[in-house]
């Protein structure tokens, strides 16, 4: 049977081809569009429950954004496109006129099921609500919060049982609310949907503000430990252009509040916000200003900066104008372990600089590579800056073998 | 290799220095030389301000050492200890706290204030350095034994700088004192000073420099031209000399107070002359005592002036105001302007006692 088809086929090769493509296109006119839709798109009963057709291709409406009678080339056609008669004469066919809509409709933007927020403004991780901004709190009468500022610390679903609804779930929100100089506040609250647990979140924690000294507005007073159940904060007093280096909560915390140099360490239970917010806070409040220092123990505070030459510039003198004839004679005392409670100082552990080249033998090579290049650099430029760098042809020349 | 050992004898004991000195030679040879001859010719090309007396014969160095003479550069330099302790840069560190009592602290202070009163010296004033050109030994049999120069150096431990020998054996077998951009830059090598560089830094160079004057870093240019130069290295003098004149016309004399150069640049105005615009400067500050001593110090150095014949009729324990009068009548070319900054500092100063008596 093959055999004799092939045959015809080489003798008179025109007429299959030319009735395969009209049962093509007749059986297209049979059916209608949202039949071969259906054809591409619909599942069975049996097959949606065992979860098939997710993927499935979403109809498209080819028709969109088409008018019919308006086309590229913009012609009028009477009585489908424009008006059929003009008293009692009838129009033609004619050119489109000057000012005619176009044929396309506005082209509708493509509704994204995720915007994309600048990264500015996300928060600490993903599209979650925790690190990011939800605005000065809502105005009291006629008081409102200028320069304040909101942020969300933790945002969490909590749940209790009812005997009637079973699981109750709720969102829990902690926000911390502050101006950036000195006035801060934190509070936490709950609600069935996630909006009116920040807001009344926001406006509680405006009602809690409380007010911190900073020493020259950039930093803490002095080194201080505070430890709230099993979390426990070591805070250290920076000089100025140094940073925030601490968790993430409590950099967010201090951003608020307005303080910009500081070293955290942080040990225990680090994952309990709350708590890790209650402890910071507290011992903010707790610090004791250099004046305060002065009048308690009747003696001058002085400062000693490097970048002036460790010139000893006092802080802060007793109220009363002079100091006690005595001097400090214990020899251990440190103003960088005052404030520690019971004698206890946080270890601090000597790290051998040369140790993540010393311990792997491939990192030890390259460091002695690098460090026999290590000035290499600098002396180019050195040489490029005098004119004492060859040029580009004459290293190339150099290049060359000798011959 | 000791000092006392003669030149001849150092040849043949220094070699394992020749082959490094050549080697140095070598690679800068080419640039060396041109910037030889460039500072030679910079050394005669030196524009001091033209002067009525030609001062640039005279040697202020005496003058300047002068007991009497820094004496006054010293007072008049001012000392705000903040300003000389100066916020500088430099690696992020703790400050540090001390509870001390008030006679502790007083302690301190005093330290710190000795300690920083040395940042104030001021860097000797001299005339630029003349090239030694008299060649030590001619040995014709030598000539053409190399085809560069050899350097010899003293490296003897604890000599200085200015004082070590650095000699030349030329291509025609001529011994000779080693030219001065040599001799500093085997310095340099055998002892480097922090903040010196090898060769002279770019921005001493009279376009950069121009640039930096605009941008009154006059402290910063005169500090590093203080690291790289000898002080009577004519670039020094040249740099020097260029940022004082900048300062006076700019009116900037209160940047330099309390640093170093201010004793310089009250030195050099004097020196040329042209102390008027300090003068008013002073005056307009209502410092009175420094003016009287400025004029004094235009007295010492210029003792033929008919300001000094003028002055030497008053009496020593005379007030500030005629003292300052005395130069407005025999030496000012601001003779208007300085009579009203006067008048000016006499009636704020009445005013005060007045008030002060109410």
């Amino acid at each position: 049977m093959a055999m004799s088809l092939l045959r015809a086929l080489a003798q008179n090769a025109k007429p299959t081809i030319v009735s395969l493509s009209t049962i093509a296109t007749a059986n297209l006119q049979k059916v209608s569009a949202n039949h071969l839709w259906d054809g591409v798109t619909s599942v069975s009963n049996a097959g949606k429950k065992r979860g098939r057709g997710r993927n499935a291709k979403k109809r498209v409406d080819l028709n969109r954004g088409q008018r019919l009678g308006i086309g590229k080339s913009g012609l009028v056609y009477p009585g489908l496109t424009g008006p059929a008669l003009v008293g009692k004469e009838m129009l033609s066919i004619s050119e489109k006129k000057e000012g005619q809509e176009s044929s396309e409709a506005p082209r509708v933007e493509k509704r994204t099921r995720f915007p994309k927020i600048p990264a500015l403004q996300r928060g600490y991780s993903g599209r979650k609500f925790p690190g990011t901004s939800i605005g000065p709190p809502d105005p009291i009468n006629d008081y409102e919060f200028e320069g304040f500022d909101t942020r969300v610390l933790e945002y969490k679903m909590v749940s209790h049982m009812t005997g009637n609804l079973g699981r109750k779930m709720r969102v829990s929100a902690l926000v911390v609310t502050g101006n950036g100089k000195g006035l801060a506040g934190f509070a936490v609250a709950k609600a069935p949907m996630g909006k009116a647990a920040l807001r009344k979140a926001k406006n509680m924690a405006a009602q809690r503000l409380q007010y911190f000294e900073r020493y020259n507005d950039h930093t803490v007073f002095h080194n201080f430990a505070v430890k709230e159940h099993k979390t426990t904060l070591f805070v250290q007093k920076m000089p100025k252009g140094h940073g925030l280096v601490c968790h993430r909560v409590l950099k967010t915390i201090c951003q608020i509040i307005g303080i910009e140099d500081l070293h955290v360490k942080t040990e225990g239970r680090t994952g309990n916000i709350q708590n890790v917010t209650k402890a910071f806070f507290r011992g903010l409040m707790e610090q004791e200003t250099h004046q305060q220092l002065a009048d308690r123990m009747q003696l001058n505070v002085v400062e000693y900066r490097p970048e002036l030459e460790w010139l000893p510039l006092p802080v802060a003198s007793p109220s009363c104008g002079k100091s006690r004839d005595e001097p400090i004679t214990e020899e251990a005392f440190d103003f960088e372990n005052m404030y520690y409670q019971d004698g206890k100082i946080p270890l601090k552990k000597q790290k051998d600089p040369m140790s993540r080249y010393t311990k792997d033998p491939v990192q030890w090579k390259k460091f002695l590579q690098v460090h026999r290049d290590r000035n290499q650099v600098m002396a180019r430029n050195m040489r490029i800056i005098h004119g004492l760098e060859p040029t580009k042809e004459e290293i190339k020349l150099r290049q060359k073998p000798l011959k | 290799m000791a000092a006392s050992i003669p030149f001849r004898l150092q040849n043949s004991l220094s070699f394992i220095n020749e082959t490094f000195l050549q080697f140095v030679n070598l690679k800068v040879r080419h640039r060396s030389f041109s910037s030889c001859s460039k500072v030679l010719f910079a050394s005669s090309d030196v524009k001091a301000p033209s002067s009525p007396e030609g001062n640039n014969e005279r040697d202020p160095f005496p003058m300047f050492v002068d007991s009497r003479v820094q004496d006054i550069l010293s007072r008049i330099t001012g000392f705000d200890i903040l300003k000389v302790a100066g916020p500088h840069k430099r690696h992020l560190e703790k400050p540090k706290y001390k509870l001390l009592t008030d006679a502790e602290l007083k302690g301190e202070m005093a330290i710190a204030k000795e300690r920083l009163s040395k940042r104030l010296q001021i860097p000797p004033f001299m005339n630029p350095r003349k090239p030694n050109l008299t060649p030590l030994a001619v040995d014709p049999d030598l000539a053409h034994f190399d085809t560069s120069s050899y350097v010899f150096t003293d490296v003897t431990f604890g000599i200085a700088d200015r004082d070590r020998s650095v000699v030349v054996r030329e291509t025609d077998g001529t011994l000779r004192v080693a030219p001065w951009d040599v001799k500093d830059r085997m310095n340099q090598i055998y002892n480097p000073r922090e903040g010196k560089e090898y060769l002279k830094p770019q921005m001493f160079e009279e376009r950069n420099l121009e640039r930096m004057i605009s941008e009154k870093n006059y402290v910063y240019i005169l500090d590093r031209a203080c690291c790289q130069f000898e002080p009577d290295d004519p670039d020094f003098i040249r740099t020097t000399h260029r940022i004082y004149r900048a300062v006076d016309e700019a009116g900037d004399h209160d940047d330099l107070r309390s640093t170093r150069h201010f004793g310089s640049l009250a030195f050099y105005l004097t020196w040329h002359k042209m102390a008027d615009l300090l003068l008013l400067d002073m005056l307009n500050r209502d410092l009175a005592s420094d003016a009287k001593d400025l004029v004094r110090l235009y007295t010492i150095l210029h003792p033929d002036s008919s300001c000094a014949a003028s002055l030497s009729q008053v009496s020593s324990d005379s007030s500030a105001a005629q003292v300052v009068q005395v130069y407005i009548d025999t030496a000012s070319t601001l003779r208007d302007e300085l009579q009203l900054a006067l008048q000016a500092m006499e009636d704020a100063r009445k005013a005060d006692r007045n008030g002060l008596k109410k």
